[in-house]
């Protein structure tokens, strides 16, 4: 997990709001990303804004380690939602991105439970009818959102 | 070094107060979803607000342009996507208000 | 690697709050080296005589009272937050430390993650 930056450039302004220039590419190496999400798809703008962080960041080279669904934001996991054909199809962008890249999609399995959302594991464990999780997300516990605040360089927290 | 992201507008009184007794003029700020409408108000605020504490204030495009919110490059600065990610990784770590 | 997680919710009227605990208790289960601050709405979480069966939900403060045991030596409470909402009657916990604004300011500047909640 060490990490060093190249850093060459980088011109600052004073105090006032200036433009910024990043006059060069900044190589990162070997520093890795997480990112929390919390709030429902459609519900809320911040559902979309961690899908395009996440997609610019592994567009960029940069490591992610872990994308972890929180509270509400497990329904991105939904294999059921349906948006209207004319809308953007948050669900389907993320197994596409998770298809491309091999991301760690991970859903809280309590929060999950709570929310109706399961796997087909969890239905049977539960004698429920069916299940309604997307193959590309894995269930499991806060354990991995504290192994993903342990292992990162930076989490980032996208709210409702 | 703290890069603060803020998604709500100024009418959040309380979450932008907050923001402002936490930030240090080595801090910088991107404004996301609905926080680039605070864009049009930065001028109007006391010193002790965030907006003149932090070292620099960034706006994320998509989010102003989705808004209608003109990109005046003179007084503001505006990244996309991957430029926030870069920043996320020049900052020591990233604090989310909302 | 420091870990600070702020709590902002007040209780009941949200699943937030309760969240955001178990979150810290799960940290403090792995052992992770983290400093909880409760601030804003979440002061009310600290109040005492709390009885959240009459609305058929668990006691948060069963879960505050639990964090000692997980090797939470000290829950920070943002005193400017109890002062404004007139919060006198915390719940009994040996672990709540009083601190002030800029108390604050350095926590969240020393720390290496934050996780608002």
């Amino acid at each position: 997990m060490l990490g060093f930056l190249l850093l060459c450039e980088v011109v600052y302004t004073q105090h006032e709001i200036k433009p910024l220039t990043l006059h060069c590419k900044i190589n990162v190496i070997d520093m890795n990303i997480s990112i929390l999400v919390l709030s429902a798809p459609y519900s809320s703008q911040g559902a979309h804004s961690a899908f395009r962080y996440t997609q610019a960041a592994l567009k960029s080279g940069n490591k992610i380690h872990r994308v972890f669904f929180y509270q509400d934001a497990v329904h991105a996991g939904s294999c059921l939602a349906t948006p209207p054909q004319d809308e953007f199809d948050l669900y389907t962008a993320w197994q596409a991105l998770k298809q491309d890249y091999d991301l760690d999609l991970v859903i809280c399995i309590a929060a999950a439970a709570r929310r109706g959302l399961i796997n087909e594991q969890e239905a049977t464990r539960h004698n429920k009818l069916s299940h309604n999780v997307s193959e590309e997300f894995e269930l499991s516990g806060l354990g991995q959102l504290v192994e993903a605040c342990a292992m990162s360089d930076r989490i980032i927290t996208f709210g409702y | 070094m703290i890069l603060h992201t803020i998604n709500k507008t100024s009418a959040h009184e309380g979450l932008n107060q907050q923001l402002s007794d936490v930030i240090d003029t080595n801090d910088s700020v991107i404004l996301i979803e609905n926080g680039v409408y605070q864009a049009q108000q930065l001028s109007q605020h006391s010193s002790k607000h965030w907006s003149n504490t932090a070292k620099h204030i960034y706006i994320l495009k998509e989010d102003a342009l989705a808004r209608g919110i003109a990109l005046d490059t003179s007084k503001l600065s505006y990244i996309n996507y991957a430029e926030f990610v870069e920043l996320s990784l020049l900052h020591e770590k990233v604090t989310s208000w909302y | 690697m420091h870990i600070l997680l702020v709590q902002q919710s007040a209780p009941y009227g949200s699943s937030h709050a309760k969240e955001a605990l178990d979150i810290a208790l799960t940290a403090a289960t792995f052992e992770q080296d983290i400093s909880i601050l409760f601030t804003g709405d979440a002061c009310y979480q600290l109040m005492s005589n709390q009885f959240p069966e009459h609305i058929d939900q668990k006691n948060i403060s069963h879960m505050l009272k639990a964090l000692p045991i997980y090797g939470l030596e000290e829950v920070l409470v943002d005193e400017d937050s109890l002062n404004s909402r007139g919060i006198v009657n915390l719940t009994d916990s040996p672990v709540l430390k009083k601190i002030t604004k800029s108390d604050i300011k350095k926590i969240y500047q020393s720390a290496d993650t934050v996780i608002r909640l």
